[in-house]
């Protein structure tokens, strides 16, 4: 009998593919110079110096990594960069100090008890630093093969490297493939594949091959071809989260679990040895304790359980630092009849450095509207943006910003690249901010449903 | 950058030794103080090694067992493997030499050049053709403390094989008549499939 084959069809390199925009993707860091002193605009970050200048004191604080579980409140009315500062501490912080972002309502899962995924998130927090011997593969890509089955749909794929000595080609599975795309890797890189994470790393461009692009990207670099084996074994400098022993040691299959997600309750023994371990390993010098970050946003929807967990677990000497964000005031505190301020209990606030965050003022607002317009690949004429900008000031930024690209849409319907006054108009008139909102629901109530108007109408024509 | 495969293979203290008949097999195995394991296995009628494995603890991520001879299973599901039309390098000793083999070399006979690089103890095969490179120690010959000799080490290509032969010194074919001889009587005893024996050494 002969088997028959499917027909492959050969994938051209996708072409870039386009990435999706988030509210903050815009910051790259907290924009401070030398001395500390924000810069107006900078980084993506617009004007709130005094934040960001207590920001970048604690910055200091963390990459000192001397001090453990200290905790930061940030609290500001909504729309005041809040999310924006913790997101400007993470990037500034950089790739090797664990920066773990959550909301105050993922502690609630059915899965975990409120106390375990407070710890996990502590302990998501805390870095290990270690030296490892990975088998790595590094070599400059001679061709790249990809091919896509007609039938399955799946990717099968070869690379070809070298060094100065030698050539091997390797088979790639589905995920590897994923990477290379990613990483939009092609013939004449030269790029490190760590075999047992399947990490790839590219380290720069051969220089035998700079000549054949006249125009390069600001970031390139170029390298030697590698010189030797293909196949090495190189000491690495991992870091690696105390969750991730966890959950690696509580379990056989363990470090499969890290990428399912699904970790569930772990055993407070297996906890200690593991402290007892890293312990050990920072004794015999093996191994360096990182403490992170853990950014709480929206605390006030902790409970008073939670409240009282952490004010504990931050007295420990591996905590790492904790930054808090809440919008509220005065508000009651979850899990009590009592209200706080920000909705928080007082031995926990006196634990905390509060920032404030101030609304921004017109010239600021217009900034960040550039900014985020620049972010979002949208053109604007002038007159848009004042108009945009008082549409800011009057409402709020947020509105404001989302309107860009739902503008950018609709000048694009009348066939134009530039944003009008017109189109911003037309989205304005579209969508409505809450302010106006609730103002039309005050005039329209009647004709809502459920409405408590209506039913106290009512009661009152029974009685 | 330097292969550093050997740091793995080396005896750490005294080791707590078992062997059970396998497979038509010897496997001998050495459990370390320090959780580290080491499983030999032996023909069982000439006393040929077949195969040498180490295994490392790690907390962090999941030990593997690393050949020094005989092939390891090859991995089908992982991501990044080597293409089937690579050449392929294999240890395999005879009585009186360390061999090895490298398997899948289409080129012609004068591209090889197998040199000793007395400064990193280390066997070192080039292709003039830029189309194969491999360096590797021996480490028995590492862990006797002794050294690889300039000139020593020889070559033969044939049927898309090449051949890379170093003799053994006379420490370790003592070494080797040792254990052959402790087989021996272990044999004599007619042992059968899964029996366990207890093995000086």
């Amino acid at each position: 009998m002969t088997t028959v084959n499917a027909p492959k069809i050969n994938e051209y390199k996708e072409a870039t593919r386009v990435e999706r925009v988030g509210a903050q993707s815009h910051i790259r860091g907290l924009g401070l110079d030398g001395d500390l002193e924000p810069r107006n605009i900078s980084q993506g970050m617009v004007g709130q110096k005094k934040a960001r200048k207590a920001a970048g004191i604690i910055l200091n604080t963390i990459r000192a990594g001397k001090i453990a579980g200290r905790s930061i409140l940030i609290a500001g009315q909504p729309g005041t960069g809040k999310t924006a500062i913790a997101m400007g501490i993470a990037k500034a912080l950089g790739n090797d100090i664990p920066f773990t972002a959550m909301a105050g309502s993922e502690i609630f899962s059915l899965q975990m008890s409120k106390t375990e995924s407070l710890t996990q998130a502590f302990r998501r927090s805390i870095g290990v630093r270690i030296k490892e011997e990975t088998e790595i593969v590094e070599g400059e890509v001679v061709e790249i093969e990809i091919d896509k089955s007609a039938t399955s749909g799946a990717k099968t794929g070869k690379i070809t490297l070298k060094t100065t000595e030698m050539e091997t080609i390797y088979d790639l599975g589905a995920k590897m493939i994923e990477s290379i795309t990613k990483e939009k890797i092609s013939s004449g890189d030269v790029i490190t594949i760590d075999k047992v994470s399947g990490r790839i790393s590219k380290l720069g461009r051969s220089f035998a091959k700079a000549s054949e692009f006249d125009a390069l990207g600001p970031q390139t670099r170029h390298v030697q071809c590698p010189e030797g084996e293909i196949e090495k074994r190189k000491e690495v400098v991992h870091t690696v989260t105390l969750h991730e022993i966890d959950v690696i040691n509580s379990r056989q299959k363990g470090f499969l679990d890290l990428f399912s997600g699904d970790t569930g309750e772990i055993d407070p023994e297996i906890r200690d040895q593991i402290d007892s371990k890293v312990a050990e390993w920072k004794e015999e010098g093996k191994a360096d304790i990182v403490p992170g970050v853990l950014f709480i946003d929206e605390v006030h929807m902790l409970d008073i359980e939670c409240f009282s967990f952490l004010n504990r677990a931050l007295e420990s000497d591996k905590a790492p630092i904790v930054i808090l964000a809440t919008n509220r005031g005065i508000t009651n505190i979850r899990g009590t009849t009592y209200k706080g301020p920000h909705g928080l209990p007082i031995d926990l606030l006196d634990r905390c450095l509060i920032i404030q965050t101030e609304p921004y003022n017109e010239a600021e607002i217009r900034s960040i509207l550039e900014i985020r317009c620049e972010e979002e690949d949208v053109e604007m004429t002038e007159e848009a943006k004042e108009v945009l900008t008082k549409i800011g000031v009057d409402t709020t930024l947020r509105y404001s910003i989302q309107l860009i690209t739902t503008a950018n849409l609709v000048a694009q319907k009348r066939k134009s690249n530039e944003v009008d006054v017109e189109d911003v108009r037309r989205v304005y008139s579209m969508f409505i901010d809450h302010v106006r909102s609730t103002q039309y629901l005050r005039d329209h109530q009647a004709e809502y449903m459920f409405d408590e108007y209506q039913k106290q109408t009512q009661k009152m024509q029974v009685e | 950058m330097q292969s550093q495969n050997n740091q793995y293979l080396q005896f750490v203290g005294k080791p707590h030794i078992s062997a059970v008949i396998a497979g038509g097999r010897r496997r001998v195995n050495y459990t370390f103080e320090d959780k580290s394991e080491l499983v030999e296995e032996y023909d069982i009628n000439n006393h040929e090694l077949i195969s040498r494995k180490w295994k490392r603890l790690s907390n962090i991520k999941e030990s593997q067992w690393i050949y020094e001879v005989g092939e390891a299973p090859i991995d089908q599901q992982s991501e990044l493997k080597l293409s089937n039309t690579n050449p392929i390098f294999v240890r395999k000793d005879t009585p009186q030499h360390f061999q090895y083999r490298v398997r899948n070399l289409t080129y012609p006979e004068d591209v090889y050049q197998v040199e000793i690089d007395e400064k990193s103890q280390e066997i070192v095969i080039r292709t003039t053709n830029k189309k194969y490179y491999k360096r590797f120690a021996i480490p028995d010959i590492r862990r006797a403390n002794l050294k690889l000799e300039q000139g020593k080490a020889t070559h033969v290509y044939k049927n898309n094989t090449l051949i890379v032969s170093y003799p053994k010194p006379d420490q370790i074919l003592e070494r080797e008549y040792q254990i052959r001889q402790e087989f021996d009587k272990l044999n004599k005893k007619k042992p059968k499939e899964g029996d366990l024996e207890c093995v000086q050494q």
